[in-house]
């Protein structure tokens, strides 16, 4: 295994040609624009910014890293409530999707069947779905001018600190 | 802080794991479920969040596209930073390891507080990785990736304002635009709130602020330093993050030199006028011109009195004060008419001066910074001494 590590800081290292340093590491990409699983990292991470909001020691320190959350995305307050609820609901749909998909594999190993590859392409299929659905629904429910921010920061901002790879098969 | 050496040693651990599972699960491999173990695994890290003005978050997480609950995603996360100016980075937390439960996302997050670690640049520099369950993938492996996330860079808060002022004495606040006050604004460079102001005194100068909880304040001196150099701190602290050291010069007018050929002795009517000139300097040995100054005079004695045992009749001179619009100064000490004089005066004997002593004051003290008696910066104490013939200041 051959793994690049780059000591640079971000920007010294994009200087040195170090930025993309995974591009380094074998088999990493770049997620392209919309890619629906940018907004699953990204309603992950709301869900984990409001569990830190509800840990807050008191209710003015949980206040202040609701504000500093807003500012961070360059959203309202009214409009990052909105985000938190529209992650919850979207992470709790594909949580129930995760629960179909494993009971059908558990069904079918049960039986003593391989599952089938159909089936398995359209778990996946409304996985995306569902994550497009939580994407419009910001759209729909936040102000014109908080989805435009927002939609930036996940697409451009996010989208660029994400990278993805593909597992291999040993043979 | 994780050493590079231990770094590698888990680098190589996890990489030993990987590959045991690949021995063994190798030719277990049934091609049919390749479809539903083919997840994507996703890795990375946000915009460090500045979570209040003294405290920076970075995180790190890792998922996987995987529906079925085959794979397992891992993330190992360091928040790393990079001192202003220097070339490279490292390091200023042990890694931390999370994982979660198959199809949520691993998550790491990693706070520091700024006011201890300083201003600089923090990212999060994470190793994600995912394990497939091999009871269901059987062969399939990943083997992780390294990211370092974007960075953020922190300043300290700063303070504006001028930081060399004046002492002009007590309760003497300016004096034709030489002022003992400095309006002082606070930069949060990013924090946030209203800060709280503190001062540090180490020598003999001293401010007063004018309010503790503020933006916008005045810095009023007290007193003056030791010498021409910053012996007074100020901060302007946002919930814990000072601002960088705001340091402050309080300069005082100083020292008064008698100036080349003075004292001048010459005839006034049957008296006689000795003038003294000198040259004012400050604390940092600049020239200052344009104030103002005032003379007091100190208890009188009979000289002539105590010599002779005959009191002198002299009348008493009237303390002066005078705007200066040069840095030079200048004392009169004159004595006339001397008709009914006793002693009698006398214009300046020559080529000897008399030596007879008639009184003298003291201390006489020279002020400057105001016009009003008393008040101001003594720049001279002395005594001033009147002969039959002369005055002189010693």
């Amino acid at each position: 295994m051959s793994i690049y590590r780059c000591r640079l800081s971000p920007v010294i290292a994009a200087l040195a040609g170090c930025a993309g340093a995974f591009a380094q590491q074998a088999g990493i990409a770049a997620v392209p624009p919309d890619d629906p699983e940018v907004y699953f990292g990204f309603f992950s991470l709301q869900r984990a910014i409001q569990k830190d909001i509800s840990a807050a020691k008191g209710p003015s320190a949980g206040a202040a890293l609701q504000r500093a959350a807003a500012r961070h995305f360059n959203v309202s307050e009214s409009d990052f409530a909105i985000l938190g609820r529209v992650s919850n609901s979207t992470l709790g749909g594909l949580s129930a999707l995760g629960q179909e998909a494993r009971a059908y594999v558990a069904q079918e190993r049960t039986a003593g069947r391989t599952p089938d590859p159909g089936r398995a392409a359209a778990f996946h299929e409304r996985r995306l779905a569902l994550l497009r659905e939580g994407a419009g629904a910001l759209q729909k429910s936040m102000s014109p001018a908080g989805w435009g921010a927002l939609h930036s920061y996940i697409n451009d901002r996010y989208r660029s600190h994400i990278v993805r790879r593909e597992p291999t098969h040993a043979k | 802080m994780p050493s590079e050496s231990e770094h590698n040693r888990k680098t190589t651990v996890r990489a030993l794991l990987v590959s045991s599972q690949i021995v063994l699960v190798a030719l277990a491999w049934p091609a049919a479920v390749r479809g539903q173990c083919a997840a994507t695994i996703y890795g990375g890290a946000d915009d460090p969040v500045r979570v209040d003005s003294n405290h920076v978050m970075t995180e790190g997480q890792t998922w996987t596209s995987d529906e079925y609950g085959y794979w397992t995603p891992y993330v190992e996360a360091w928040q790393e930073f990079m001192a202003p100016g220097a070339s490279s980075g490292g390091p200023i937390t042990d890694g931390e390891v999370a994982d979660a439960d198959p199809g949520d996302t691993a998550w790491v997050e990693l706070t520091t507080i700024l006011n201890a670690q300083g201003p600089g640049t923090y990212w999060d520099y994470g190793f994600h990785w995912a394990v497939a369950n091999q009871d269901y993938c059987p062969g399939w492996y990943d083997e992780g990736f390294y990211y370092d996330g974007p960075g953020l860079t922190i300043s300290r808060p700063t303070i504006a304002g001028i930081p060399a002022f004046w002492w002009l004495g007590s309760g003497v606040l300016s004096d034709h635009g030489y002022y003992a006050q400095s309006a002082l604004t606070a930069n949060p460079n990013g924090a946030s709130g209203t800060p709280s102001w503190s001062v540090q005194m180490l020598e003999t100068g001293g401010v007063t602020l004018q309010c503790n909880v503020c933006t916008d304040n005045v810095a009023t001196s007290t007193s003056f330093s030791c010498g021409c150099y910053p012996d007074v701190t100020i901060w302007a602290t946002y919930g814990g993050f000072e601002s960088e050291p705001f340091n402050v010069t309080i300069v005082k007018p100083s020292t008064l030199t008698l100036d080349a050929g003075y004292p001048q002795d010459s005839n006034d009517q049957d008296g006689y006028l000795s003038l003294y000139q000198w040259s004012l300097t400050d604390s940092c040995g600049y020239q200052d011109a344009g104030l103002d100054g005032n003379e007091v005079f100190g208890a009188w004695t009979d000289d002539y009195f105590n010599s002779t045992g005959t009191h002198n009749n002299w009348g008493l001179p009237t303390a002066a004060q005078a705007y200066s619009p040069t840095n030079l100064w200048t004392d009169k000490i004159w004595v006339e008419p001397c008709a009914n004089g006793k002693p009698k005066c006398t214009n300046p004997q020559k080529p000897t001066l008399s030596t007879v002593a008639v009184r003298h004051n003291t201390p006489w003290t020279f002020y400057i910074g105001t016009q009003t008696f008393g008040s101001g910066v003594p720049v001279e104490s002395d005594t001033q001494q009147n002969y039959l013939d002369h005055g002189r200041h010693q």
